[in-house]
């Protein structure tokens, strides 16, 4: 499993984040991993863009009250929930496989399943969804990181599962 | 959704979502050149490729030319006021002579022949 990532270089956040080359190459795989599950391969590059400049424009609201992991992990996380919730209309997400089901093939066809079924959720169950079951958080970790209630972080993570699982039976995958 | 099935959800998404795609080569200069380019100038307008200046002087330069848009004389607006009221007034004999109201041909002549006359002025 993806376990979230460590701090990284905690100690000079600061001079981090007046560094850009620097602070890019500290975060740039944690960014670009998230911004693939929120909003899979066709847009990750232009989440990852947006991210980095809002993380860059707001850095001087980073006064250090947090490690600067967390707070480079919460910009990132609700940024791509507001990019996920212009980009994708729930029921707009329709699945038509790109290829013939080949043996070869299935992998491919696999993963555009799910990555369609993915994008019918709603942006923050999908965020709860990537969070906890691919990267691993813990359900009072993500109500913290998303600023909601705990109660609310479990009862979007149970319909988004729900969601998730019916999608992906429509798409004939059966769990 | 039982424990079984949610142990499987969990192995089909991090089975499909670990591969991440790799960035493209020039994506931190891309950004880089972003960012020293100043993020607080970013108006609206660069989205259209040009810089608010281009903007500000084009803006000034359409005022200008509405404010000395060429002036009619009172002549001129005195000869077009007799006009248009001969030519409904000449229409609404045509209307009521023939009964119809799209007589192209005649309206057509009639208003050729105004227009030769009023450049003849």
């Amino acid at each position: 499993m993806n376990k979230k990532p460590q701090a990284v270089e905690e100690g000079d956040s600061k001079a981090l984040l007046s560094d850009f080359p620097r602070f890019y190459d500290a975060y740039e795989k944690r960014i670009r991993a998230t911004a693939f599950r929120m909003v899979g391969r066709e847009h990750t590059d232009d989440l990852v863009q947006e991210i980095f400049l809002k993380i860059w424009k707001g850095r001087k609201k980073f006064h250090g009250n947090s490690a600067l992991s967390t707070w480079v992990y919460r910009v990132a996380i609700h940024a791509s929930i507001d990019f996920a919730r212009k980009t994708f209309k729930r029921n707009d997400v329709e699945f038509t496989p790109s290829m013939n089901p080949t043996p070869e093939r299935t992998d491919i066809m696999e993963r555009e399943i799910v990555e369609k079924a993915m994008a019918k959720l709603e942006a923050k169950e999908r965020a709860i969804v990537v969070l906890a079951l691919v990267e691993g958080w813990s359900l009072s970790e993500i109500a913290d990181l998303l600023e909601i209630p705990l109660g609310t972080a479990k009862s979007k993570f149970h319909y988004a599962k729900k969601n998730l699982q019916e999608s992906l039976e429509r798409m004939g995958v059966v769990l | 959704m039982t424990e079984e099935s949610n142990n499987k959800l969990s192995m089909l998404l991090q089975k499909n979502l670990s591969e991440v795609p790799q960035a493209s080569p020039w994506e931190k200069a891309r950004l880089q050149a972003l960012i020293e380019e100043g993020l607080e100038k970013r108006t609206s307008f660069k989205r259209y490729g040009f810089p608010w200046p281009t903007f500000a002087l084009a803006s000034v330069l359409a005022f200008a030319l509405w404010y000395l848009r060429p002036q009619r004389t009172e002549v001129q607006v005195a000869r077009s006021d007799i006009l248009e009221a001969y030519i409904s007034e000449t229409w609404s004999d045509l209307y009521e002579s023939n009964g119809r109201q799209n007589d192209a041909d005649e309206y057509v002549l009639f208003a050729e022949d105004m227009m030769a006359a009023a450049a003849s002025d």
